[in-house]
């Protein structure tokens, strides 16, 4: 048994060049004048007032523990880090200030986690033995916003006390049953559009009224006025873990490696069409989970609502706003990789001149599973957000190029 | 000699020191080498004509005004509207002018440069400002790049007098330092350009100040209408532009707008599109493609406004709303040819109607788009189009002074008689009597004949080119913006119309498409719900009467978005608008 704990400070290096520098960039001009497009530069980037490093502070206690004769391992640690003056973009500033705001060293950022490795190795004895490990590893951290300067508490940027990683948005109450309970429902739901003329129909999503005030909006936007929005998920992956094992007898050798995520909230988001279907863009795809799971007045338990195009594309409309039922819980638990493979015995081996052989079978990505799969399988869980920067730069949310499937068979042979 | 060189090789190092630890980048400029000759004031002046519109910009000008129609209604007259949709509070384009005015002093080159460059600047700056003015009203006025800490960032807005008086003064610092030569490419800012933009600018101001009482600066208008006059007149005066009248009465006025070359004979500005440095605007797909583009076409009541070609109105005939397409647009101001598709219009040597794929109307505009059909579905179109040109400069000089009341018969020959001449409009003779199909459908309360005429030619000459809401603004005429959409006459159902007499029928409205169609007619399906008959089985179009258009008072001042107010608890939201 060992115990460890370390205590330092280090700087960040990893910060682009040049942010002290004003700079002006000549770049040719897309319009023409006197005849021909000639180049241009303009105002450089405003800089920030004095800037210092950003310091990160941690402070780590370990074991690493082995019982049973080492057949039994386990490594744990505990971290917390404080990263002081962190250079992160300010303050949102009035529009007429007419410049990016300057970044600076604007926030300290507390994280907390901790790490967690169990291993079991073992042997059978005899002339044929079976020899196994299997290995579990578990991490998980937490970043706190310590300090950050916003006075009016805006929750579109950092703020004291906010987790890295919190979405902010309204709360569904089901749906609009009948015309008879939208002209009584006595709340206005207008800030929140289901069509240009925005006329609700039956089918069409109702939201919580947490403010009371028979209004739905996002009131000033700020901690103390956040309209009828709450913290409603946390993007951050949270218990990431992974489980591998080898096990070998008699020359025939199996490993596999498990790997997913504990705990995660996915809001589908902007031109999603792989999620909304024709809800993002009627001419786009139509996946057949979103088709067969239409609210209609026969089916009025689906998931999505009443179908109406754009909806989930055109801001402030009905799925676009972020909110809670459509929230996703993207934790998975995916079959990386997994190996069965022989070793040809020694003798034979031998007599043909080779010092060893073998031959295996590795599958890779086989077999996933995620509790988002239940409304749609179209997208990557491992490979959620955004979309391949090379393919289709921009084109929404889960257009990533997904993770492969593959199968290798393989001989691997090496010569004396 | 020991301690020489330990001192030598000491400089050696720490001067060796210095250079690798305060290295700048070598692709880029700083403020201490970006302001010193006049190359480098250009090299930055450049980046200011990225804030005019470009040609894409001017194809979409009109797409809020009374005249067209299209595919959707503007949610800022129908639906929902408010300031959390509200765009166009964007401050990056006045940041780079003041930077510019705070740094170009320090050039080493002479006055008579720097007082050029500024005069640019400040030509740039009244562009800002009468934009920023014109859609939001009081804005707060900055003649500083402001710092981040700068308490003026929270202040809140200036009186419009305070704004509009500082841009005239930096339309006057422009108009008297700017270099005086002729673009004859029509790309740059020059004092002629910047004598008519102030034209422009003034008579806004002057209008505006008259119609609209409740800005409490009625007093001040006439002030603004003379100098809206004078500007004008100086560039008249100066003689360096005309109309054009060169080539073919029939050709004249839209050689303007679809050559490759911008006619500097009448054009002082243009958004210049080149094919060969593929610069390109999207005319012809915004104004063919039924999904890319708007699918605007003029509304009748307007077609109507287009008088004969002898001069009287064409609706002082009766039954003027009652004459088929293929008639009603025989005999009338050539510009109505040059404007839209019809009688022997023809695309790539075919014979090109009205497109009822495109139009709702009938009246499909063609103003601004080629009629080569290469472009019709991609951003390439490279015909340059104007910003300004001189048509409006006279138009701006006869409306300022038929307001201000000292309008002559020799400012009506100069200015509105010679755009009608252009056009082939043969009597051309002052008005006497007010033409009450105007006062009635556009203008009541105007009894000035001239004046009717001066606002009747102002809205054929510059359809499209994006002048319209801003007229409508200043006139306190936004409520046109919900008159009754009409189309073209429609003699009966289920009849096929030819609509450019080339012996082919193009169209015919029905109340149930039938089973067997006439190959080429396009069968416009008349559902009484959106698209009516004014007498139930015939009549003029008449589209969109189930939604209800509305354009309250409190439009004429754009809100202000939602996020700054919250951002700055100065900035006070214009009235009437509510989150």
């Amino acid at each position: 048994m060992k115990l460890r704990a370390s205590y330092g400070t280090l700087g960040n290096g990893n910060i682009s060049p040049y942010q002290f520098l004003e700079t002006m960039s000549v770049t040719q001009m897309g319009r023409i004048l006197n005849g021909i497009r000639p180049d241009y530069t303009q105002q450089p980037n405003v800089i920030p007032n004095g800037l210092t490093w950003e310091k990160a502070t941690t402070l780590n206690i370990g074991t690493d523990l082995a019982l049973l004769n080492n057949r039994l391992t386990l490594t744990a640690d505990w971290y917390t880090r404080k990263t002081k003056n962190m250079f992160t973009d300010g303050l949102p500033l009035p529009g007429v200030f007419g410049a990016t705001e300057p970044k600076g060293n604007y926030a300290d950022l507390e994280t907390k986690g901790w790490e967690v490795s169990i291993g079991w190795r073992n042997k059978t004895n005899g002339s044929k033995p079976f020899s196994y490990d299997v290995r579990l590893v578990l991490s998980d951290n937490k970043s706190v916003i310590t300090r950050f300067n916003n006075p009016l508490g805006l929750i579109n940027t950092y703020y004291e006390g906010m987790q890295i990683g919190d979405i902010w948005g309204f709360v569904n109450d089901g749906y609009f049953k009948d015309q008879h309970e939208i002209d009584t429902r006595g709340i206005d739901q207008s800030f929140i559009r289901v069509s240009a003329a925005n006329k609700i129909l039956p089918g069409d999503i109702k939201f919580k009224d947490l403010n009371n005030d028979k209004k739905i909006n996002e009131g000033a936007g700020s901690l103390s006025d956040p309209g009828d929005k709450t913290v409603i998920g946390n993007s951050s992956p949270r218990y990431m873990y992974g489980f591998n094992g080898n096990m070998d007898w008699n020359n025939i050798f199996v490993s596999f490696f498990f790997q997913g995520i504990g705990k995660r909230d996915f809001w589908p988001g902007a031109d999603n069409s792989l999620f909304w279907g024709a809800y993002n863009r009627p001419y786009s795809w139509q996946p057949v989970d979103v088709m067969n799971n239409i609210w209609s007045e026969e089916n009025p338990d689906a998931y999505f609502p009443r179908m109406r195009g754009y909806t989930a594309l055109n801001s402030r409309a009905e799925l676009q706003v972020t909110q809670s039922k459509y929230l996703q819980n993207a934790a998975y638990l995916r079959l990386k990789n997994i190996t069965l493979g022989y070793n040809l015995p020694a003798s034979l081996v031998n007599k043909a001149g080779m010092a060893n052989a073998r031959i295996y079978v590795t599958g890779q990505n086989l077999w996933t599973w995620s509790p988002m799969y239940k409304y749609v399988k179209t997208m990557d869980p491992e490979v959620i957000e955004g979309s391949d920067p090379e393919l289709n730069d921009g084109a929404g949310n889960g257009m990533s190029y997904p993770m492969l499937k593959t199968y290798t068979i393989g001989i691997n042979v090496t010569f004396k | 000699m020991k301690y020489t060189l330990f001192l030598v090789a000491g400089m050696l190092i720490m001067s060796a020191c210095n250079r690798d630890l305060d290295l700048k980048p070598f692709d880029k400029l700083s403020p201490e080498n970006a302001f010193n000759t006049e190359k480098d004031l250009q090299l930055y002046a450049n980046s200011l004509y990225l804030d005019l519109p470009d040609g894409s910009d001017i194809v979409r000008g009109d797409a809020l005004s009374d005249y067209l129609v299209g595919r959707t209604l503007s949610n800022y007259i129908y639906g929902t509207f408010g300031p959390t949709e509200a765009t166009g509070w964007s401050w990056s384009a006045l940041r780079k002018i003041n930077y510019f005015l705070e740094h170009a002093g320090n050039a080493k080159i002479t006055d008579e440069a720097k007082e050029h460059y500024t005069g640019l600047a400040r030509f740039f700056r009244a562009w800002f400002y009468f934009n920023k003015v014109k859609q939001f009203g009081d804005v707060p006025w900055y003649d500083k790049s402001l710092a981040a800490d700068d308490p003026d960032l929270y202040k809140g807005r200036d009186p419009r007098t305070l704004v509009m008086d500082n841009v005239l003064a930096d339309l006057d610092y422009a108009c008297s330092h700017i270099r005086n030569t002729k673009d004859n490419g029509a790309s740059q800012i020059t004092r002629w350009v910047a004598l008519a933009f102030k034209s422009r600018v003034c008579l806004f101001e002057g209008t505006i100040r008259k119609y609209h009482p409740k800005l409490n600066l009625t007093g001040t208008s006439n002030d603004w209408l003379d100098k809206a006059a004078d500007a004008a007149n100086q560039v008249i005066e100066g003689k360096q532009y005309k109309l054009l009248t060169a080539g073919a009465t029939d050709q004249n006025y839209r050689n303007l707008f679809i050559n490759e070359t911008p006619n500097s004979t009448e054009v002082l500005l243009a958004a210049v599109n080149n094919k060969s440095l593929r610069v390109f605007n999207d005319a012809n797909w915004y104004w063919t493609s039924a999904t890319y583009g708007g699918r605007y076409s003029f509304i009748k009541t307007f077609i109507n406004t287009y008088l004969n070609t002898d001069g009287t109105p064409f609706t002082a005939q009766a039954g003027f709303d009652n004459i088929p397409f293929a008639q009603e647009v025989k005999n009338r101001d050539l510009r109505l040819k040059q404007s839209i598709r019809m009688g022997n219009y023809t695309r790539d040597g075919a014979m090109a109607p009205p497109d009822f794929t495109y139009t709702y109307t009938g009246y499909m505009p063609i103003k601004l788009a080629v009629d080569a059909k290469a472009t019709d579905g991609v951003a390439e179109n490279f015909n340059s189009l104007p910003l300004i040109r001189y048509a409006e400069v006279l138009l701006n000089y006869a409306e300022a002074k038929a307001e201000r009341g000292n309008f002559t018969a020799e400012d009506w020959n100069l200015t509105i008689a010679a755009l009608r001449q252009r056009a082939g409009i043969t009597g051309t003779s002052l008005p006497v009597t007010a033409d009450p199909y105007l006062q009635q459908n556009y203008f009541p309360g105007i009894n000035d004949p001239v004046l009717l005429e001066i606002r009747r030619e102002r809205g054929i000459e510059l359809a499209l080119e994006g002048f319209r809401y801003d007229d409508l603004k200043r006139w306190h005429l936004g409520n046109l913006l919900t008159m009754p959409y009409d189309g073209m006459y429609v003699p009966a159902l289920n009849t096929l119309m030819d609509l450019n007499e080339d012996g082919k029928m193009d169209v015919c409205f029905v109340e149930k498409i039938p089973a067997t169609k006439v190959p080429g007619v396009y069968y416009f399906l008349i559902d009484n719900t959106q698209f009516k008959l004014s007498n139930g089985a015939s009549g003029k179009l008449q589209l969109f009467g189930n939604l209800p258009r509305k354009y309250e008072d409190y439009k004429y001042f754009y809100p202000i978005p939602y996020n700054e107010i919250i951002l700055n608890g100065n900035l006070v939201q214009n009235p009437g608008w509510t989150n």
